[in-house]
């Protein structure tokens, strides 16, 4: 069965650092793939390569099987495709159901200047009070619906980028380092925001982390990268037990 | 939507009260109109051609019992000025200024207007006809004077305006045709014809035959008033006056005095004959370097720029210049007065003179109205009237009446002699009137 | 020939030395200089002073203009403004120079006295002495700027080879950041570069003055024609500055040769505008050209450089202000405009009506820069454009003048899709400058078409009729004014509050989240941008209705439009009030100084709106939002912290 997204021998140069080397790895549909590596590795700048903001020297990006490595992040955005980022990207001066409104309006094709100018355009579609509710809900951001996010703290930042990337009714989502920044009681929130996600939307999720913990207890499938490669791929307890994981990213064995 | 959101509803009460408004204060019919009466006749903006005008104008008394314009008291006659003051076109028209204050301080140290005192308020039109038509609406509305003095090459933008109130306007035409278009309007050369397709003097033509030019370079700056003059010149060169144009530039932009290019262009082409448009700086900076560039020309003729300074230009001997008013080396009363009153360190040259004619011709204006009560109406009917008009002195008799309308035939040249201004042709130059 | 190659090699020398300094102080702080070209006035005219006011030797008088007074004027600069500048977002940086750029020629005419310098002194003789060389004639003036543009080529390359301190340029010039790490003091060496580039500024303004005369425009002029080459050089490259201005002189002195101008007859009708159009505009053709060849190059470049800070901040849409807080103001503006033609008299009546149309024009900038986050500057271009065109239905076409101003309007939307949708990707400073050579271009072939221009007189516009009520009356004109500013007004913030409203927020703040929600960026900037457009040609349609004339070259050149945006950004670029305000002082505060007042302080209109946007840097949301929303921001803040708190 072809993976929803898949990843082939991509490469990435800046001048003559190679910041990704010939990486390949694939996210099934429904489950939560896994990227761990120390900082530096590469994983940010992959995730510019399969959203389509940054092209790679060589390799392919697949979706369902189509190359897809020429496409605009727009492009791949209708395909399905939505991401979070490490540095938050939020839309400083909209609300926090403001960035879920556009998120679904984008995604359902609303946007028609006539009507807009005549004030037409800020009616909500049929159904999109309730979608965008929904998704409130499953991320419990019910009650600052209405505040500029330019005002909230990193964690609920955090989460409002995922609640954006779910608006937008994805098939995969791409999250990037998404409990950076959060603490204990956040990143279990978190923890089981992603879950009801697979579980309750069963979106595919692929995962870069820090908190190796987090990734090994969500994730159906870990690759670990370090400078720019892979080192390790497998399930979470094949990770565990890996001895090069274990030198390169935790040090020595304890 | 609309009518949710404050901006909707404040928008909404903002047209509300607005076409209220607007119904309120529409023009039904006539609007607003100055306190004067229009001037008795009006040639209007599209001028008749046929001569005389001015046929049934008959002298007009001052009214009994007196009904006095705005702008003039018991004690003062308040003049407008309108002029280039900042801009590339300032050095052409400022000094101008000067003049006029001089010929006012005279008119009123000898108490010429009576008990009245002129007062003189100059405004700066930065030559921008848009500028030169508020400045204009200033004048007349709120500083409420009784003429104006336009010495200014964007006349025209206040010149309807200035027609339809009734204000009596003195100054320097400038190549513009409003001056012989509208006859509120007063200068003692009149620019053009009324209809220049059809009549204009072939005085550049029988000039250039005395002193002997055949091939022209003609010269001018982007700006309008000096394209059309060099193009008016150009339509005179007709076949079979033996004059041709081989160069033709009206690309130059206000205040360069870059001119390799042009200074090539006419080295090539042949010319023996320089004529130029453009401002006094730039014609004897090109004139300069064309004779540094080894052009030898039989005539160089510019429209202005008549000034000391002039002379001490390395290529400038030899060049004619063309004065709408006899040379002051020809020691003509009017200058003897103008040298008099001018301040010490002022300038003497053509414009400066040109303001003081100006002054002078409104002072005339005055009095023709009556000392006692002028009025603008009247100012401008008898004005016009005034045959043998010398401008005290300054050049060789007009009709203000007959000349109108027409191109002014005669011009009065001195030439760079030795570095000094040596009057020519003993007398003004005249061309004679060609129809098509 | 050879005499066209002297005169364009005497040209590309100037363009030189001014490119070079603008290229130095860019890339060692990333500050776009738009001020240089009234910086070289001013020390033009501080040379002047020493010259002439205080009667020094003119070589000492130019000496110390360049090596003295300019490095100070450049330090300070640096210091004051420049500085805090660096970390500032891109279209902010942007509209300060700009600001300086407006507000630096009255204060030089202020400080030294002058209003207008008639003479055309230089540092060399006056006359000039002349050699001749070859067969071609040179004056000492031209002499003096093929010697120092030499000199100055030779002196950087040594500078910036040999010596330690032109290393440490080097570097930061090429990675700031890394030169920092590597110890270098990047802000001496920014200072550095500052005194240097303010001073071959000085130098360009003191060798153009004999050439061309002390008027502030010939200044700035020459170098937004620099700008181009400044582009050739991608911004960073000095031997591609000079080479690119050699270029542009050779071209524009070559272009007015005979065998050119046979060239040209040949493919062009006689008299055609592109003929008498032609030589100023090259540096403006070459500008565009380059852009587009460019575009892979500079995207990269950009998209690294400019990211810093996000687009112009602005205040939020929606926030929790009680509605009578909001209203209160709004409202008493309303009041003031609707009152505005009984509380003045006949003359002020024309003036506020002028002021009205310009506001229209205005909320165009609400849209492209507040809303759409880009720095425009040919809205006044679309606005002229608009105002021939209407001058040309109503008067020529015998149109009624109120479908013929929305008909322009409608006209000019595509041309302002043309100029964006190259430019869009190249970032904010390459999208400015490409609306720069846009309004230059038009400037220079279409307002001065002689079917436009009528020998400077322009062409009539009647004012308009509906039914039987006629607007020929200042005050009637002007409510019909308010009316039309209440539509559009209510169209600008329908946009903003709907769904492009929404996708122009997002790609505002963040173009990777918007690109990768699925919003083409390139699309949303366009609507802006062409929406903006027909909003400026209603604004110019309006304006010429007013002034019943169509004068374009004179009222909607690109030089008012740097005025134009330095007046609204010091409003409030993003609020419709802020747009309403600014039209209506552009129109008034000049007239009230030039009724009551003369002389040097006519020159303190302009110089306040100059100063109004440099204060940008500091204020970066305009008088208008300050005064409103201060303290309900802080309030708000605290509002939505108690919330997420709990």
């Amino acid at each position: 069965m072809t993976a929803l997204l898949a990843v082939e021998e991509v490469s990435v140069r800046f001048g003559g650092v190679h910041a990704l080397r010939s990486v390949s790895l694939e996210v099934a549909a429904g489950r939560v793939a896994g990227l761990i590596g120390p900082n530096g590795a590469g994983k940010s700048t992959l995730f510019d390569v399969v959203s389509g903001l940054r092209a790679p020297a060589t390799g392919r990006v697949l979706m369902d099987g189509r190359d897809i490595t020429g496409s605009s992040p727009q492009a791949r955005a209708r395909l399905g495709m939505a991401r979070t980022f490490q540095r938050l990207e939020l839309f400083g001066e909209l609300t926090v159901r403001q960035h879920l409104v556009v998120a679904h309006r984008v995604r359902h094709r609303q946007a028609r200047l006539a009507l807009d100018l005549l004030g037409l355009g800020s009616r909500p579609r049929p159904g999109e009070d309730d979608a965008v509710d929904g998704v409130l809900d499953l991320l419990g951001l019910g009650s600052i619906a209405g505040a500029p996010a330019r005002a909230l703290p990193i964690g609920t930042g955090r989460l409002v980028e995922v609640a954006r990337a779910v608006a937008t009714e994805p098939r995969v989502i791409l999250l990037d380092e998404p409990s950076s920044g959060l603490d204990g009681a956040e990143t279990e929130r978190l923890a089981a925001v992603l879950g009801r996600l697979r579980a309750e939307r069963a979106v595919a999720l692929l995962l870069v982390e820090h908190n190796v913990d987090l990734v090994l207890s969500l994730a159906d499938r870990v690759t670990v990268v370090d400078f720019g490669a892979v080192i390790a791929d497998g399930t979470p307890d094949d990770i565990r037990a890996d001895q090069a994981v274990q030198r390169a990213y935790l040090g020595a064995a304890p | 939507m609309l009518r949710r959101t404050p901006s909707g509803r404040l928008a909404v009460a903002l047209i509300a009260s607005a076409v209220v408004l607007a119904g309120c204060s529409n023009d039904k019919g006539s609007s607003t109109t100055s306190a004067s009466t229009n001037p008795p006749t009006s040639v209007g903006s599209s001028a008749a051609a046929a001569a005389g005008p001015f046929d049934n104008l008959k002298h007009m008394d001052a009214p009994n019992p007196c009904k006095l314009d705005p702008g003039v008291s018991a004690t003062e006659i308040k003049v407008g000025g309108i002029a280039p003051e900042t801009g590339p076109q300032a050095v052409s028209f400022k000094p101008a200024e000067d003049g006029v204050k001089a010929r006012f301080a005279k008119a009123n140290s000898e108490n010429e207007l009576g008990a009245r005192k002129l007062t003189y308020l100059p405004k700066d039109d930065a030559s921008d006809a848009a500028r030169n038509s508020e400045v204009a609406r200033q004048l007349v509305e709120s500083d409420n004077v009784f003429s104006v003095m336009e010495i200014s090459d964007k006349s025209t933008g206040s010149a309807q305006y200035l027609h339809d109130k009734g204000i009596p306007v003195t100054g320097w035409h400038v190549g513009v045709p409003a001056w012989g278009q509208l006859a509120n309007m007063f200068t003692f050369r009149q620019p053009a014809s009324a209809t220049p397709q059809s009549e204009y003097t072939d005085r550049t033509v029988q000039l250039l035959h005395k002193i002997g030019g055949t091939k022209v370079a003609l010269v001018a700056g982007v700006n309008q008033s000096s394209v059309s003059y060099v193009e008016r010149i150009e339509k005179t060169f007709k076949p079979g006056t033996g004059i041709s144009v081989v160069y033709k530039s009206t690309d130059t932009q206000p205040g360069s005095t870059e001119f390799t290019p042009i200074v090539q262009r006419v080295k090539e082409s042949g010319a023996d004959t320089l004529i130029t448009g453009m401002d006094f700086l730039q014609n004897t900076a090109l004139s300069d370097q064309l004779s540094r560039a080894g052009v030898k020309l039989a005539a160089v003729v510019f429209p202005g720029g008549y000034d000391k300074r002039v002379l001490k230009i390395a290529g400038i001997e030899g060049a004619l210049f063309g004065l709408e008013f006899i040379p002051f080396e020809s020691n003509p009363p009017a200058y003897a007065e103008f040298d008099k009153w001018m301040p010490k360190d002022a300038a003497r040259n053509q414009v400066t003179y040109i303001g003081w004619l100006s002054a002078e011709m409104l002072i005339r204006g005055i009095k023709e109205a009556g000392v006692d009560c002028p009025t603008r109406a009247v100012l401008i009917n008898n004005l016009r009237l005034v045959k043998g008009y010398t401008g005290n002195g300054a050049f060789d008799p007009i009709d203000l009446a007959d000349g109108f309308g027409h191109e002014f035939k005669c011009v009065y040249y001195v030439k760079v002699v030795n570095a000094a201004f040596v009057p020519q042709f003993g007398g003004q130059f005249c061309g004679t009137p060609v129809k098509l | 020939m050879s005499a066209y190659l002297v005169g364009g090699l005497v040209l590309g020398g100037i363009y030189a030395i001014a490119t070079v300094g603008l290229v130095l102080t860019y890339r060692s702080s990333r500050v776009f200089n738009f001020a240089h070209g009234a910086i070289a006035y001013f020390l033009a005219i501080t040379f002047h002073w020493l010259a002439v006011d205080q009667g020094w030797p003119r070589l000492t008088a130019g000496l110390f203009t360049i090596l003295v007074a300019g490095p100070v004027l450049g330090v300070i600069l640096w210091a004051v403004l420049f500085r805090r500048l660096a970390h500032a977002p891109a279209s902010v940086r942007l509209v300060s120079t700009v600001g300086l750029w407006v507000a630096l020629p009255p204060i030089a005419r202020v400080v030294y006295g002058h209003r207008e310098i008639f003479d055309r002194l230089g540092m060399g003789p006056s006359p000039a002495r002349t050699w001749k060389i070859t067969g071609v004639v040179v004056d000492s003036n031209q002499i003096a700027v093929l010697v120092s543009a030499l000199v100055v080529a030779a002196l950087l390359a040594v500078l910036l080879r040999t010596t330690a301190w032109g290393l440490s340029v080097r570097a930061t010039v090429d990675n700031p950041m890394m030169a920092g790490i590597a110890g270098i003091d990047t802000e001496r060496v920014t200072a550095g570069a500052w005194m240097l580039g303010v001073a071959l500024a000085g130098l360009a303004g003191v060798l153009l003055a004999p050439l061309r005369g002390y008027q502030d425009f010939q200044f700035t002029l020459l170098v937004i024609a620099a700008f181009a080459a400044v582009v050739i050089a991608r911004m960073s490259s000095l031997v591609l500055a000079f080479g690119g201005s050699i270029l542009i002189g050779m071209l524009q002195s070559l272009s007015q040769s005979k065998q050119a101008e046979d060239l040209l007859t040949h493919i062009l009708p006689k008299d055609s505008i592109i003929l008498k159009g032609l030589v100023p505009s090259i540096p403006f053709v070459l500008m565009l050209v380059f852009l587009l060849l460019y575009r892979g190059l500079a995207r990269e470049q950009f998209l690294v450089d400019e990211r810093a800070g996000d687009a112009v901040p602005l205040d939020p849409v929606v926030g929790d202000r009680s509605l009578f807080r909001r209203l209160a103001p709004l409202a008493v503006l309303l009041a003031v405009v609707v009152a505005l033609p009984y509380l003045v008299s006949g003359l002020w009546q024309a003036v506020v009506a002028k002021g009205l149309a310009l506001s229209i024009a205005f909320l165009s900038y609400t849209v492209v820069t507040g809303e759409g986050g880009m720095i425009s500057l040919c809205q006044v271009t679309f606005a002229g454009i608009a105002g021939a065109l209407t001058a040309r239905f109503a008067t020529g076409a015998g149109m009624a003048t109120l479908p013929a101003v929305l008909l322009a309007a409608l006209i000019v939307v595509p041309f302002g899709l043309l100029v964006a949708l190259p430019s869009l990707r190249l970032g904010d400073l390459y999208l400015a400058l490409a609306t720069l050579a846009f309004a230059e271009l038009v400037e220079n072939m279409y307002f001065q078409l002689q079917s436009v221009n009528q020998f400077d007189s322009g062409v009539a516009v009647p004012r308009p009729r509906i039914g039987p009520i006629g607007f020929s009356g200042d005050r009637a004109f002007y409510y019909l004014l308010v009316v039309l500013f209440a539509v559009v007004a209510l169209l600008v913030v329908n946009v903003r509050r709907s769904t492009t409203g929404l996708t122009l927020a997002a790609v505002r703040s963040s173009e990777p989240a918007a690109a990768t929600l699925g919003i083409s960026i390139i699309r949303a900037k366009l609507v802006a941008f062409g929406l903006s457009a027909f909003i400026a040609g209603l604004g110019g349609g309006l304006y010429v209705t007013y002034a019943q004339r169509s004068l374009p070259y004179v009222s909607f050149n690109a030089l008012i439009g740097i005025v134009w945006l330095a007046v609204v950004v010091t409003w409030g670029i993003r609020s419709v009030p802020g747009a309403l305000l600014a039209g209506l002082s552009f129109a008034v505060i000049p007239h009230f100084f030039s009724e009551h007042f003369s002389g040097g302080w006519l020159e303190l209109p302009t110089m306040l709106f100059g100063l109004g946007a440099i204060g940008l840097a500091r204020r970066p949301r305009g008088i208008v939002h300050d005064v409103t929303h201060r303290r309900r921001q802080r309030a708000a803040a605290r509002a939505t912290a108690a919330k997420v708190a709990t």
